[in-house]
């Protein structure tokens, strides 16, 4: 059922909204399956018993971590759907800092799956202008989902840099493993509105992490992209750069 | 009788490592490749028994791994058993062509089935044995 705005345009219609809360369910629905698939066989393995102290303990260690994962994909779809203007707290923040307390944060998860992160800090710092909370989850997302295509022999790396002669602090998540498909990513574009190139040799992915990633950019003007490389990707985030920073 | 050697291809090590260990635990030989490409690398040099599979892998899928094992006469009868979180996308009808003979949705499957489908699947001692060089020896 198409409805006319007063300017005659046509408003989205039942169908639509329909069709794109429907897409939105079958996304999370399939992000959220294949950890929790992990934290039942997990949960299984111990239930069956003969594991030694040593086996229980580090099999609970990967329930813990992989529910982690899972509830940062839930807590930022619960934030996606209450985001507005209203309630993005824009302020000056030392990027580098936040840069390395995700590093930290995730360093446990890396860890146990036997890949290493890496943050290199600028000489100097650097002072960006974003909601704390918002930015900190972009960049969880970003290192979550490097975390899956990197390989173990090269770290994945966190950089932060100035763009567009300094009005521009870029916060760059680099893997090194395959790149995403074209067709993937095209459909990531037309569905996600990201703005990126084609990547090639990644697995279907709903995308929808990054979706919300770019919806909490939105929020604070900012802007997330990414940039194929042969032997990977690199997610990224543009953040204003702060008048300080501008001035040094 | 030497034990048979599965190759379980998966980028999720976790649940990789639990399957291998159910699989050591009913007595056969399992070894683990994290992605398509370093399976087939093993598949070469020492082709398995049997292949469990996962579809949706970085770089290269399952399906191109499928599709590669058919181009070769000596390694497109090996078993294959697919076991992914995407099952709802795969039809039996498209990938038994391709010698899978099981699929397995990861988030209902216990690992005790896989392994015995896997034992069920599995040469028995006499089939297993390679009389040709014994044959060739005598002769």
């Amino acid at each position: 059922m198409a409805g006319m705005g007063d300017g005659g345009q046509i408003l989205a219609t039942k169908s639509d909204v329909y069709q794109r809360d429907t897409s939105l369910f079958v996304a999370a629905a399939n992000d959220l399956k294949s950890p929790l698939a992990l934290l039942r066989q997990l949960a299984l393995h111990i239930e069956a018993g003969g594991l030694s102290s040593s086996e229980i303990s580090t099999t609970a260690r990967r329930i813990v971590l992989t529910s982690e994962r899972a509830l940062r994909l839930t807590t930022d779809l619960t934030r996606s759907t209450h985001i507005g203007d209203a309630t993005a707290t824009v302020v000056p923040l030392n990027l580098t800092a936040l840069c390395c307390e995700i590093a930290a944060k995730v360093y446990p998860l890396y860890q146990a799956n036997g890949r290493r992160i890496t943050v290199r800090i600028p000489r100097r710092s650097m002072i960006g202008l974003a909601d704390r909370d918002l930015l900190g989850r972009i960049l969880l997302n970003f290192v979550d989902n490097a975390l899956r295509y990197s390989k173990a022999d090269v770290p994945v790396a966190i950089t932060i840099s100035r763009r567009q002669r300094g009005r521009i602090v870029r916060l760059a998540v680099r893997d090194y493993g395959p790149a995403v498909p074209s067709r993937l990513w095209q459909r990531l574009q037309q569905t996600v509105g990201v703005r990126v190139q084609p990547l090639h040799n990644r697995p279907a992915s709903s995308g929808l992490g990054l979706y919300i990633a770019g919806r909490f950019a939105a929020t604070m003007q900012a802007r997330i992209g990414a940039i194929r490389h042969r032997d990977g990707a690199t997610f990224y985030v543009d953040v204003p750069a702060a008048q300080q920073q501008r001035l040094l | 009788m030497i034990p048979s050697r599965v190759l379980v291809i998966d980028d999720d090590a976790w649940f990789a490592d639990l399957l291998i260990y159910r699989l050591r635990a009913a007595g056969l030989i399992a070894a683990y490749a994290p992605d398509a490409l370093e399976g087939m690398r093993q598949i070469d040099t020492d082709p398995p028994a049997v292949i469990v599979l996962d579809m949706f892998m970085p770089g290269v899928n399952g399906l191109v791994l499928l599709h590669e094992l058919q181009s070769y006469s000596d390694l497109h009868d090996i078993p294959v058993i697919i076991c992914s979180n995407s099952v709802d996308t795969l039809t039996p009808d498209d990938l038994y062509p391709y010698g899978v003979i099981a699929i397995f949705d990861k988030a209902t499957v216990r690992l005790a089935d896989i392994v015995l489908h896997i034992q069920r699947t599995l040469p028995t001692s006499n089939d297993n044995f390679d009389d040709t060089k014994v044959r060739s020896e005598t002769t």
